[in-house]
């Protein structure tokens, strides 16, 4: 473990490896990458002993702590060794980043030996495109375009995830990884900076925190629909990925 | 400015439960993948609603929304105000509750949870339209939207009836 560990991160997964049936407990993020900034989200990967247990587990689970959101994933061994097998973009942020706190018996370890951390992301476009489904028009919306604007910044995150990890090129922090995106590839680089200007949406949105706004939320249309159409383009990018 | 009586704001979850009665075969992982898009309605219609109506800003969706509902929803009764404006309120806090409980369900972490989210929803989305329908008529001011909840809330029984056969 290295020194940067975030120590409030540290003493939750302590206490989430107390509970009964827990038998591994991880730091993913920004926590387990080091580079957390004050009020950044706590999460944490919990392998229970059987199905069974998961639902207790998460029932104990801290939800929020101070400002911060905690998110606890919690799995049993069969069903984290089929994610791990499936190669999605969470399964490959696991394999690579995931910072163990407490492993009985060198379970996790061991499953985690399983598979390579450098093979290719098997991205599903399709479930990206089911999330922007709702916005392929926005009358509905009647000018409040806050969730859609957050939405295409999730939305469009999880796309670069998934498109630099498609090419075995791994980057699990949001800004980095559309930075490079627009490094990279430069056709998407309006696309990737449309994107990354709508952090602020996503934090209020889905966060509650206020962060300075490029523009207002309410009735800008135009900058909806472009926010759309940028997020389009980047699950384009993952469709025809290997083509590129 | 309130609300505008444009039927519009419903049409993409109607849409979605006219869709499932339309199809001859039901197929539910089709259905459970329109789930996250159910949930981003919610979150616009109840912002919309909470701001317009009740001059009540919401975000941190749905921790934080929730305690805003929840301090509208006390306001309003310590006013008088409560009569069919409490009901809309209540489904609005129940729908956030259900989404708090249910935050780290997913295909990929629990399809089974995800199944009971979805059913859970669908449940919460009728009675939604259903308060929602209540609420604007007694208002007066939004007949048309009204008229739509009606026709919706009728349609995500019939979806929800055929998703549990």
């Amino acid at each position: 473990m290295t020194a940067t560990v975030d120590p409030t991160a540290l003493d939750l997964a302590e206490r989430l490896a107390n509970l009964d049936h827990v038998l591994s407990v991880c730091l993913l993020g920004s926590t387990a990458r080091g580079d957390a900034e004050p009020g950044s989200d706590i999460d944490l990967l919990a392998v229970v002993d059987a199905r069974r247990h998961v639902k207790d587990v998460r029932g104990r689970t801290f939800r929020t702590l101070g400002a911060r959101k905690v998110q606890t994933k919690v799995l049993d061994e069969a069903r984290l060794a089929e994610i791990l097998g499936g190669r999605s973009t969470f399964a490959v942020h696991v394999l690579r980043e995931a910072v163990i706190v407490h492993d009985e018996g060198h379970r996790f370890a061991r499953l985690r030996a399983q598979h390579s951390p450098d093979a290719p992301v098997r991205a599903d476009p399709t479930a990206l495109l089911r999330r922007l489904e709702l916005y392929d028009d926005l009358d509905w919306c009647q000018g409040l375009y806050l969730y859609s604007l957050a939405d295409c910044y999730s939305t469009g995150r999880a796309a670069a995830y998934a498109l630099l990890g498609q090419r075995g090129n791994f980057e699990f922090s949001a800004g980095k990884a559309l930075v490079r995106i627009a490094d990279e590839w430069p056709d998407l680089r309006p696309a990737a900076e449309r994107i990354a200007r709508l952090r602020p949406f996503f934090m209020l949105a889905d966060r509650d925190v206020h962060e300075p706004l490029p523009f207002p939320y309410r009735n800008r249309r135009p900058e909806a629909e472009a926010a759309v159409r940028a997020a389009h383009e980047l699950i384009g990018a993952l469709e025809h990925g290997a083509a590129r | 400015m309130p609300l505008a009586d444009d039927p519009a704001i419903l049409r993409r979850p109607i849409g979605f439960a006219v869709g499932v009665n339309r199809e001859e075969e039901i197929d539910p992982d089709k259905h459970r993948e329109r789930l996250p898009g159910l949930l981003r309605f919610v979150r616009t219609f109840a912002g919309e609603l909470l701001e317009k109506e009740f001059g009540t800003r919401i975000a941190g969706y749905p921790e934080a929304a929730r305690r805003k509902t929840h301090d509208t929803r006390v306001r309003l009764r310590d006013e008088g105000a409560a009569s069919v404006r409490a009901p809309l309120l209540t489904v609005l806090i129940d729908l956030m509750d259900v989404e708090i409980e249910h935050q780290e369900a997913s295909p990929e972490n629990d399809p089974e949870e995800q199944e009971d989210f979805h059913d859970a929803i669908l449940t919460f989305i009728q009675r939604l339209l259903d308060r929602f329908a209540e609420y604007a008529a007694d208002t007066d001011h939004l007949p048309n939207v009204a008229k739509e909840a009606d026709r919706g809330s009728r349609e995500f029984a019939k979806a929800a009836a055929r998703l549990a056969r």
